[in-house]
């Protein structure tokens, strides 16, 4: 063959090159796994800037899963109606939302994430969907701090393999920005002609803690592990001279790995930290995230001795 | 598991080694084999002989990648095959139409200065991969090392024929034009 020793070197070429032309067909597809997207997604979200709240110690949507998406989030919206805190819930506008669901999974297939585990776009338009709510909520602020008056939504939701139903695996925060909806109706100008002075969204320090230490945790074990996800309780909080001090049990989430255990590949598990958060508060609400000092128990018995940075008790790769 | 852990497996000859291998890359073996051969028997044989060279190999071998360890030593496999088919039938298809293609971008025997082995040729193809955009290098790796169909890369990266084609032939002329400009005799 003529070209026979250009063939052979050919064959001889680095081997990141081969691997990464390696044929699609070819790469190992992870079967779908909805903790998994949730915590791409949740991932996602935090590099975008939203308020994400992944956790099963706080307040969850109570849902009914639905063959149709929009049913879905419009269950959990109106089940809000049940809640002690809640005084008006009103549906405005409940729509899938296909340029933002396109654009999240743009974001997934540039990224590694969806490179890594073989899902395609049409792969992922079977699986997950962005559905835009537009709702009116009046809350008890006695009770809660939550963002009332007109909110704007976006839910993730993700569709079981079997059942073909789809559940809100996760969501955004209140992205109602002030020019955004103009010209839309406001339910709560219907009804006393007042938008109120509560349209801003008001997070509590510790939906600002759990917001933060979310981020923290899955930059630290996404290299390692699928399905994060996490919860807070036990949460006590003192503010003293505008700081705040807040200890809390932080459970990290996430799907097991045959390099811990052969039997856990793939099935949740829950890692627990006894944790001390510290920071400043600016204008009494916001947390000086940038000063913020977590630190864990380090006492095995006993009365807690919060002195081990958390930075310490992540994977070496954290610290590099 | 791991690779780092199916490599220890082979060093500790352990016959989970192989089964192992198979589980995770009897796929991908399959696939660039049967790139290359276009019969599955074939295909299957070439990737069973890829096991028992990856045996034989390991130790004293420690492969960095083995992913890329194993699909070379399939490639190979097969193309050795192919050839020995070739020399007997005609018509193999697509991979000596990839083959052929190839042909284009010896360097004329005028334009050369010295003859370099084979080691050092791939040394040159690396550093002309790298120059290359990340879709052409691709492109260019599935074609020529993977031996993919033309219509199949295309899927890939959901484009024409006719445009991976073009992209492919601006590619071998940059590849004939650099191999010059190092002096390479093939």
């Amino acid at each position: 063959m003529k070209n026979e020793r250009l063939l052979a070197s050919i064959g001889n070429i680095a081997d990141q090159h081969i691997l990464e032309a390696q044929p699609k067909a070819t790469r190992g597809i992870t079967p779908f796994k909805p903790a998994v997207l949730a915590a791409a997604i949740a991932a996602f979200a935090l590099l975008c800037g939203f308020t994400v709240y992944v956790m099963t110690g706080g307040d969850l949507w109570i849902q009914k899963p639905s063959s149709d998406p929009a049913e879905t989030v419009r269950s959990a919206i109106e089940n809000q109606a049940g809640k002690d805190y809640a005084i008006r819930i009103a549906v405005e506008r409940i729509e899938i939302d296909e340029a933002e669901t396109a654009r999240v999974v743009e974001r997934f297939i540039s990224g590694t994430i969806a490179e890594r585990r073989g899902w395609s776009e049409a792969y992922l338009a079977e699986h997950f969907i962005v559905v835009k709510a537009i709702y009116y909520a009046e809350y008890d602020r006695a009770q809660t701090t939550r963002s009332d008056g007109k909110i704007v939504q976006y839910f993730y939701l993700t569709r079981d393999i079997d059942s073909g139903k789809w559940t809100i695996v996760d969501n955004s925060g209140n992205v109602h920005g002030p020019d955004e909806l103009a010209g839309d109706s406001n339910p709560q100008a219907d009804i006393n002609g007042d938008t109120g002075p509560e349209n801003s969204e008001v997070i509590s320090v510790q939906e600002q803690i759990i917001s933060y230490l979310s981020e923290l945790f899955t930059q630290a074990y996404v290299p390692y592990y699928d399905g994060l996800r996490y919860g807070i309780t036990g949460y006590e909080e003192t503010i003293l001279d505008g700081e705040c001090t807040a200890t809390f049990l932080w459970t990290m989430y996430f799907l097991g790995k045959a390099w811990d255990l052969p039997s856990d590949e793939g099935v949740e598990q829950e890692a627990n930290f006894f944790l001390q958060a510290t920071a400043p508060l600016i204008n009494g609400m916001e947390l000086d995230v940038s000063t913020m000092m977590v630190l864990a128990d380090a006492s095995a018995v006993g009365p807690a001795n919060y002195s081990t940075p958390i930075e310490e008790i992540f994977p070496d790769q954290v610290s590099k | 598991m791991e690779d780092r852990k199916i490599v220890d497996l082979y060093w500790q000859r352990s016959e989970s080694a192989i089964a192992e291998t198979a589980k995770k890359y009897s796929r991908y073996c399959l696939s660039i084999s049967f790139n290359i051969l276009h019969n599955q028997e074939d295909a299957e044989e070439c990737t069973n002989d890829t096991y028992l060279r990856a045996w034989n190999a390991m130790p004293p071998h420690r492969p960095n990648c083995l992913a890329a360890f194993l699909g070379k030593i399939t490639r190979n496999l097969s193309l050795d095959k192919f050839k020995s088919y070739a020399a007997q039938k005609r018509g193999l298809g697509q991979t000596e139409i990839a083959l052929s293609e190839l042909d284009e971008v010896i360097p004329s025997a005028s334009s050369v200065e010295q003859a370099i082995d084979e080691k050092e040729l791939a040394e040159t193809l690396n550093r002309f991969l790298e120059r290359l955009p990340k879709q052409k290098r691709m492109m260019f790796v599935q074609r020529y090392w993977y031996l993919m169909p033309i219509r199949a890369i295309a899927e890939q990266w959901g484009k024409r024929e006719s445009y991976v084609k073009t992209t492919l032939f601006r590619t071998r002329q940059k590849l004939k034009s650099h191999l010059e400009r190092e002096g390479v005799v093939i």
